[in-house]
């Protein structure tokens, strides 16, 4: 006996609203019926981030047609393939598919930087100044003109992450044209404010390939390259649990070399869920 | 004893109902209005006689009268409830679409909720193919339609 030819839609809808984004799409396959029980907004609205509209109403970026237009499942997958400003338009949001989980990437702007202010270290330049880099998604990325003491870091709010999620931090960069001092290692780390313990992991900003002597090490990072032509290298993930208020330090720090680096050009730092596909 | 009332204190009145096969129960008003159906139904004062349900056996009524009783009981504590709703519902395919369906059309909200929780927990992870023949589903597409959809949702597809 099919059941589900007895259930009425709704039903059905219920059930799907209940699995995940990446399950209700595969089981558009099951049938007609199963088809459009998975496409309703009844399943897509249960899919979405429970704050979406507040998020989408205060967006810079988005209209505000963007949810009043689509259909529940569409606006699922816009806010997955286009992130949207929020903030003071120097923070992004987006949701990862397969989990439906939310992702945010912080801005370089939003970002602490050491000698940031100071024009001969660092050079802050919009896309249309720079034309040869990676598309950014923020109307300015840092350019580290020179300095020493490389010490960059974000921090981001646990509450508005999803919860029982474990998240990834990434520094989303890229090596300029003339670049210089960045094949030391750096140190990466991400901890919650309140811990006091902090632990650091050696990292190469410099892809493996790109080094002369690529180091020996085992443990360190190393950067891959992404879709959207820059590189992003792991600072660390923390698991966010079902709490509100706690924030999350990201830092990246080369402060004990101390040689001179130039040439590293910063889009912002991401924060997505790790091991979710 | 204070004579105040809470909702559960019974009035002592009793609902008739009878299942599909001719069974016959009987249950307090407080516990049968957990089904919508049943509360407007006490609500509008037509409670004479047992009430007819054609879509429910007796061994389903019986269960879920038995999930109404417990949910209706203001001595149980939360936790207790939850333990007792991971076991109720932990039972074979065919008798969660019976409960499914019986809460369904009495429409009892909250078991409703949990069959449709453990439902979808049997199909998360599951091939089309596979749910399908889990619930014995006919695949009713053309070739052209299955190939659009698969198209459409490719990137939920795969390894």
């Amino acid at each position: 006996m099919d059941i589900t030819s007895e259930l009425p839609d709704e039903c059905i809808a219920n059930i799907i609203s209940k699995t995940s984004p990446h399950d209700a799409c595969r089981m558009s396959l099951v049938s007609r019926t199963f088809s459009s029980a998975a496409a309703s907004n009844l399943v897509w609205e249960a899919l979405l981030p429970p704050d979406h509209q507040q998020i989408i109403s205060e967006s810079v970026s988005s209209s505000s047609s963007l949810s009043t237009m689509l259909s529940k499942k569409d606006l699922y997958f816009s806010l997955c393939d286009n992130p949207i400003l929020i903030g003071n338009g120097n923070r992004s949001f987006t949701i990862h598919k397969w989990s439906g989980k939310k992702s945010y990437m912080l801005g370089a702007r939003e970002l602490g930087v050491i000698w940031g202010d100071a024009s001969q270290y660092w050079k802050w330049s919009s896309l249309a100044e720079s034309p040869l880099l990676p598309k950014s998604r923020f109307s300015e990325v840092a350019h580290l003109v020179e300095v020493c003491w490389l010490h960059v870091w974000g921090n981001i709010e646990t509450k508005i992450l999803s919860p029982n999620t474990r998240y990834g931090a990434y520094l989303i960069y890229t090596i300029g044209d003339q670049f210089n001092g960045l094949e030391k290692p750096v140190k990466l780390s991400v901890r919650f404010l309140d811990e006091i313990r902090c632990d650091f992991i050696n990292a190469y900003l410099l892809s493996r390939t790109s080094m002369d002597d690529a180091p020996e090490e085992e443990d360190a990072q190393f950067p891959r390259d992404r879709e959207d032509m820059w590189m992003e290298i792991e600072m660390g993930e923390f698991f966010n649990h079902d709490q509100v208020d706690r924030v999350v330090e990201m830092e990246l720090r080369e402060t004990e070399v101390l040689n001179w680096k130039s040439g590293l050009v910063i889009h912002g730092i991401e924060v997505r869920p790790k091991d979710l596909r | 004893m204070s004579s105040s009332s809470s909702p559960m204190q019974s009035t002592g009145r009793k609902l008739k109902l009878k299942s599909k096969d001719d069974e016959t129960f009987e249950v307090e008003e407080a516990v049968a209005v957990k089904s919508q159906i049943f509360k407007y139904m006490v609500e509008d004062g037509v409670s004479n006689g047992p009430i007819p349900l054609p879509n429910v056996n007796g061994k389903t009524l019986a269960r879920v009268l038995q999930w109404c009783q417990k949910h209706a009981d203001p001595t149980i504590t939360e936790d207790e409830l939850n333990k007792y709703d991971a076991g109720f519902i932990d039972v074979d395919q065919a008798v969660l679409y019976d409960l499914l369906m019986a809460a369904n059309y009495l429409n009892i909200e909250e078991l409703l909720k949990l069959a449709c929780m453990r439902v979808a927990d049997m199909i998360k992870g599951k091939s089309p193919d596979e749910i399908r023949r889990t619930f014995n589903i006919k695949n009713d597409f053309t070739p052209e339609e299955e190939e659009e959809v698969r198209k459409e949702n490719a990137w939920a597809l795969g390894p």
